[in-house]
């Protein structure tokens, strides 16, 4: 019976700790990876935006100063989030800390380049560069870090064993019950002692509620890695690489160059059979998933093919229509792509999170299943000895 | 209250509650769970007047399904006792969806059954409740200006405060959509409607209500700006683009103009409400329209700005009338237009946009 309860206890106490890492990834450090990367995004769009505010010049462009403006409070959002979830993690708090102080130079820049382009200074454009600078070596860095730390935590916490400890310790006491009544039916001689009996079938129905709750669980993750995590990957990787295309074909109708040549590359990694969007759809879990990922595909092809027709107005010196490209049919078309890119995100996320709470709530039961399992055995263990001890006097 | 009796015509109004008595036979379909539910019936709520007639029948046949087609949707007020999951598609004003949306009042679209979302314009790709277009595919868009006759108001106007001009005193028609009306005015604050801030939004009442005061506003009006003018009642109004370009064709001499400070764009859009029957029938029709030939069709007919991209090749392709409406700046806005347009992006609080609004509404008379 000791042995029943002694497995019980630690049964109860491993699924314990693995309801309260199973929670923490499901209310904290899924939520974290998610937010770190919603950073990333937001300030890689801000700053495309940004330049789209700057070749506008002193006429403006509202829409993209608002795309700007939505990126930074976005970002400031998906910051204050992550900060109330990384907990005591004092390496995550000082990147956050370091964060919060180059997006607010970050932002200077970027608003005091607007005014000198407004007054068309020629600091503007240098201003502009910093801001870029600013991001890509001081924001972007900190917020790998988060993101790196809470990967870790994620991975720890998803391939935990204490659920095989917490089977092995009840299989145990199972095998222990089993031969203690072999044992005492030699000895007896008689066939069934019920209440034995009923430990067994107890602990053998608690073995098996335990493991379809273990294996709901990693199942659960095993879905939220495999069918929304990899895809969130892929997309943000393409929102990068989107990013960095419309921000260098940008800068090049500012700088009035043709940058066919470092646009090519980058187009590369994206389309055909090895690219990002051939990635996307092989990740797509669903069908709703393949037709967002092929939208995702048409939207980039309608904007490269704006963005074509800037760069050739720029090699045949037309810096007015490449102007007039970027600033119109190039940005609407990019914007149409980006919010595709971000709508997948934003599925892939919700999955990914309800995956995790899915797998949260598989083991809700378990711990008062297990506590409450064993002792039944246990109780039902000291009677069968009870009446045995009783036939033996 | 009736606040708007439709986008584009001059008749509607009176079938409607003749119809509304018909409504509980269009109602009652099955609260299926499933995440693309699917039977024989679509039941789509719309504006008056706001569909080609033809195609309703031809979109019906094309889809096999039987089309229960409802022109009952009045206003946005009046139309959310209507709303719900007896309807497969209804196309409430953008910021009403984004109420919907927001309170899980509507579906995500099955986009697996409509490869036409891709030809949506980027334009209603971005707003921040619903980035991406994820609940809803926008209908019809439109634009709310300033129609005026040059004749009456003995100059051009180019901005939002010629409307508050003391020479047109007691001869502007002014909007009666909050929205639209606070937005303009907002603009010519130097304002963003498109993130609007409660602070903006009641510096903006505040000015139309002191312009009420003092006698500014001949009238509130909706569609009837139109009559309005066309009597020369009104000298000027706040105006929609899709029934200034239907009175354009009868009164050429009156003009349209997009204030230099910006104006404001609305669309009506299409979504699914949660429990709809037929959510895959509902992704098929949207999926229809969103074929640029069929938005082209429907474009000639109601003649408001088509969300939906190649719609203006389409019309090339059409003939000679189509080709004008190709043509016009007030169903294809330039680049440079398009810049100066803005979708009202709501205030933060729900709670403080309905306050607002119920006090807009106190200024219309019953």
């Amino acid at each position: 019976m000791l042995v029943i309860v002694a497995a019980g206890i630690t049964a109860w106490f491993l699924t314990d700790r693995l309801v309260s890492e199973t929670n923490e990834v499901s209310s904290s450090t899924g939520e974290v990876l998610i937010a770190t990367q919603q950073v990333r995004a937001s300030f890689a769009e801000a700053d495309t935006a940004s330049v789209s505010v700057h070749l506008a010049g002193a006429d403006g462009n509202r829409e993209q100063r608002r795309l700007y403006e939505q990126a930074m409070d976005r970002a400031t959002s998906s910051l204050e989030r992550v900060a109330r979830l990384v907990g005591d993690d004092e390496i995550s708090h000082d990147a956050l800390q370091d964060i919060a102080g180059n997006a607010t130079d970050y932002a200077g820049l970027i608003d005091a380049a607007r005014l000198a382009s407004i007054q068309e200074l020629a600091t503007a454009d240098d201003m502009l560069g910093e801001a870029t600078t600013v991001n890509r070596d001081a924001i972007s860095p900190q917020v790998q870090t988060i993101a790196d730390r809470a990967r870790v935590r994620f991975d720890s916490q998803t391939q935990t064993p204490w659920y095989l400890i917490a089977i092995i310790a009840l299989v145990v006491a199972l095998v222990v019950l089993v031969l203690v009544q072999v044992r005492l039916n030699r000895q007896f001689r008689r066939v069934i002692n019920v209440p034995l009996a009923l430990a067994t079938v107890a602990l053998i129905v608690l073995i098996g509620m335990a493991g379809q709750g273990f294996g709901a669980q990693q199942s659960a993750f095993d879905n939220a890695e495999e069918e929304a995590f990899d895809a969130i990957q892929v997309s943000e990787q393409i929102q990068q690489l989107a990013y960095r295309h419309r921000a260098l074909g940008t800068s090049s109708v500012l700088g009035g160059a043709d940058v066919t040549d470092e646009l090519a590359p980058l187009e590369g990694l994206l389309v055909g059979d090895k690219g990002l969007f051939a990635q996307a759809r092989q990740e797509s879990s669903s069908d709703r998933e393949r037709a967002a990922a092929t939208e995702i595909s048409d939207r980039w092809d309608a904007y490269v093919f704006e963005s074509s027709q800037a760069q050739v107005a720029l090699v045949a010196g037309d810096t007015e229509r490449a102007e007039q490209i970027a600033q119109g049919a190039a940005n609407s078309s990019f914007n149409g792509f980006n919010a595709s890119v971000e709508a997948a995100l934003l599925d892939n996320r919700e999955q990914f999170l309800n995956q995790l709470q899915t797998a949260s709530d598989s083991l809700r039961w378990l711990r008062a299943v297990i506590l409450i399992g064993s002792l039944l055995a246990a109780m039902l263990t000291w009677w069968g000895f009870g009446q045995r001890i009783g036939e033996y006097r | 209250m009736n606040r708007r009796l439709s986008r584009r015509s001059f008749l509607a109004g009176t079938a409607a509650s003749a119809a509304m008595a018909g409504l509980g036979a269009c109602g009652g379909g099955g609260l299926a769970s499933e995440p693309v539910s699917t039977d024989g019936t679509l039941r789509v709520l719309n504006w008056p007047e706001y569909i080609d007639p033809d195609l309703v029948s031809q979109v019906a046949q094309q889809l096999g399904v039987d089309v229960g087609y409802e022109p009952l949707w009045e206003d946005n007020y009046g139309g959310q006792d209507l709303f719900g999951p007896q309807w497969d598609v209804v196309m409430p004003t953008n910021w009403l969806a984004a109420q919907y949306i927001e309170q899980g009042s509507v579906q995500r679209l099955p986009v697996e059954f409509i490869p036409n979302h891709k030809n949506i314009d980027p334009v209603f790709l971005t707003n921040d409740w619903d980035r991406g277009a994820r609940f809803h595919m926008p209908w019809q868009s439109g634009i709310t200006g300033i129609a005026y006759n040059p004749e009456l108001t003995g100059r051009e106007l180019t901005s939002v405060s010629d409307l508050f001009a003391p020479d047109l005193r007691g001869r502007v028609g002014m909007i009666g959509e909050m929205r639209e009306a606070i937005g303009l005015v907002m603009l010519a604050n130097g304002d963003d409607p498109a993130r609007p801030t409660l602070g903006q939004a009641e510096r903006a009442y505040q000015q139309i209500l002191d312009a009420d005061a003092q006698g500014q506003f001949e009238s509130w009006v909706f569609d009837g700006f139109t009559d309005k003018l066309k009597s020369g009642e009104v000298a000027a109004s706040m105006a929609w683009s899709g029934n200034t370009v239907t009175l354009q064709a009868e009164r050429p001499d009156l003009k349209f103009v997009i204030p230099e400070e910006g104006a404001i764009q609305w669309f009506d859009t299409m979504v699914i409400p949660a429990g709809a029957s037929n959510a895959r029938g509902a992704a098929e029709w949207m999926n229809t329209f969103y074929d640029p030939a069929v938005a082209a069709v429907n474009t000639q007919f109601v003649q408001y700005i088509s969300p939906v991209l190649g719609v203006q090749d389409e019309l090339r392709s059409l003939g000679a009338s189509a080709r004008e409406l190709a043509n016009n700046p007030l169903l294809f806005p330039d680049e440079e237009t398009r810049r100066r347009l803005f979708i009202w992006g709501g205030l933060e609080s729900t709670a403080d946009e309905q306050d607002l609004d119920d006090r807009f509404a106190g200024l219309l008379p019953e």
